[in-house]
């Protein structure tokens, strides 16, 4: 056999691919030094950790902790429960309503209607690469302190991302039996609500619930910027050096947290392997 | 009463001439079945018949009522009376037998009312009206599936879906049903058992048929008429008493 039927070993464009692992390089290097990445500063100054460290451990002791402070925690922690469910309901609701009117080949397909479409997946994806945090600060200067500023913060955040998904999985789902439904006398919304939505519900759902584990963790920073939730108390614990006390919450958040991916986690594969 | 006729139809597609000037026409209660090679242009006449692909000249009319100058609500209102049964059932996978039977009649009541939204019962069984879902439950019980009312569609073999898109089609009380290769996607047997159904209950009903198919022997037992086409254009148009296989086969070269 002639050597020159061999497939070739290396791919056709190598002085390509070669570049884009030296610009690769040369970005990660830059980046590091931009970040002021420094190894010495991290284990260098084991005063400042071995400080932290005592104040915090074990937490409660340095300041006895009450009943009273924990109990307020506990309030706190609810807040932020309920902040980031309240939030994501009404996202989902409206994610769901602006995705219906940004997918493509939905419900807009008549030149005349795409600009709703093409307008619908624009708000969404402003409403998505807006930070919540930065959401968080607009509304407090607009409905003031407290757990409604970040409500609506989880709100609009959820917007964005369940509009976003919402509308890909529609966009996704197999659209011959929308076509066959429309074939026999139904109109396009007959279609896609009897068809296309049913098809397309399993992924809804486990986009929801991504939704509300991502809105749990978001609210738990939002009182940061004053937006209602724990992480005013966690802030201003923080401040006093209280580090002992706001461990007990970091622990309270962890909790929460982990339990509340496990339960969507499991719900998530109880409606997947339906 | 011609329930189809089709005029001087023509379709490119990338300027290759697919469907070269067809004339043709159905009387009602007959069966035709369209027979011819891969890309003879089978499927187009079927899409161009359902609107689904706009003919470049040439005329349809469904019923005595012109198709390509209709309204979207004229074309809704002829689509209610049309059954369609695809090749591949096209039913809705998450949902059960019986609220895909339903969905059949969704055209129906968009016509009773011209209301948006009318048909909002009719997206599940579970909201459907009574009546709505014991004509639904008779259209099952006709192609012999109401104990499977209840099961979801993408539950069920290849056999028993294209029964239910069956029923789907009869929940419609359709004057005319379109059907493309409706028994391609089945094993022989089963392919045979569903065609022999579908064809007794349209004749019971005197729906008037126009199905293509692949199989010769099948459009021989089943058609009352047998249509060939060959490079758009039709090359054979006779009824079936006077037809043997040989001379199908022959269409096939």
């Amino acid at each position: 056999m002639n050597m020159d039927d061999a497939p070739r070993r290396l791919p056709p464009k190598l002085h390509f691919y070669i570049l884009c692992l030296v610009l690769f390089v040369l970005f990660s290097g830059w980046s590091f030094s931009g970040s002021g990445f420094s190894f010495s500063k991290l284990i260098g100054s084991p005063e400042y950790l071995m400080d932290f460290l005592r104040r915090a451990f074990p937490p409660f002791s340095e300041h006895r902790i009450t009943w009273d402070a924990f109990f307020r925690y506990l309030a706190a922690l609810v807040e932020t429960i309920q902040m980031a469910f309240a939030g994501t309901i009404l996202g989902i609701i409206f994610g769901f309503i602006l995705a219906l009117l940004a997918s493509k080949n939905l419900l807009f397909t008549s030149p005349y209607l795409r600009p709703i479409q093409v307008l619908s997946k624009g708000i969404i994806a402003f409403f998505r690469t807006v930070p919540d945090l930065v959401w968080a600060i607009i509304f407090v200067v607009v409905v003031g302190l407290g757990a409604f500023a970040g409500t609506l913060a989880i709100m609009v955040d959820t917007i964005g991302f369940c509009g976003r998904f919402f509308a890909e999985e529609m966009e996704e789902v197999d659209k011959s039996p929308a076509e066959a439904l429309e074939c026999c006398g139904a109109t396009k919304v007959d279609a896609v609500f009897s068809a296309v939505i049913p098809a397309a519900m399993p992924g809804f759902i486990a986009t929801s619930l991504f939704a509300f584990e991502k809105a749990v963790r978001s609210s738990v920073v939002l009182g940061i910027v004053g937006a209602g939730g724990i992480g005013l108390q966690l802030q201003s614990l923080f401040n006093f050096f209280s580090y002992d006390r706001a461990m007990v919450i970091i622990g309270m958040i962890f909790i929460l947290v982990l339990a509340i991916e496990q339960i969507s986690n499991y719900a998530r594969q109880k409606i997947i392997n339906r | 009463m011609i329930v189809l006729k089709i005029a001087d139809l023509r379709k490119s597609y990338n300027g290759k001439m697919v469907l070269d000037g067809l004339n043709f026409e159905i009387p009602k209660g007959e069966a035709l079945s369209i027979i011819g090679s891969n890309g003879a242009g089978k499927s187009t006449l079927i899409k161009c018949a359902l609107f689904l692909t706009k003919p470049d000249s040439g005329s349809i009319d469904i019923f005595d009522s012109r198709v390509n100058s209709m309204s979207q609500l004229k074309l809704r209102k002829m689509r209610s009376n049309v059954g369609v049964v695809f090749q591949k059932h096209n039913l809705v996978p998450r949902l059960s037998v019986l609220s895909n039977v339903i969905h059949g009649s969704i055209g129906e009541a968009n016509n009773k009312s011209m209301l948006p939204l009318s048909a909002i019962g009719r997206w599940t069984h579970v909201t459907a009206a009574n009546s709505v879902r014991s004509k639904a439950i008779n259209c099952l019980r006709m192609v012999g599936l109401e104990p499977l009312a209840l099961n979801r569609a993408d539950s069920l073999s290849g056999g028993q879906s294209q029964r239910v898109a069956i029923a789907r089609a009869l929940m419609q009380d359709p004057e005319l049903i379109i059907a493309d290769e409706p028994a391609a996607s089945l094993d022989p047997i089963a392919g045979q058992q569903v065609m022999s159904l579908f064809f007794k209950l349209c004749k019971e009903k005197k729906i008037t048929l126009l199905f293509t198919s692949h199989n010769t022997d099948q459009a021989l037992d089943y058609a009352d008429r047998i249509i060939a086409l060959k490079n758009g254009k039709i090359s054979l148009n006779e009824e079936t008493d006077t037809l043997k296989s040989e001379d199908l086969i022959s269409e096939y070269g």
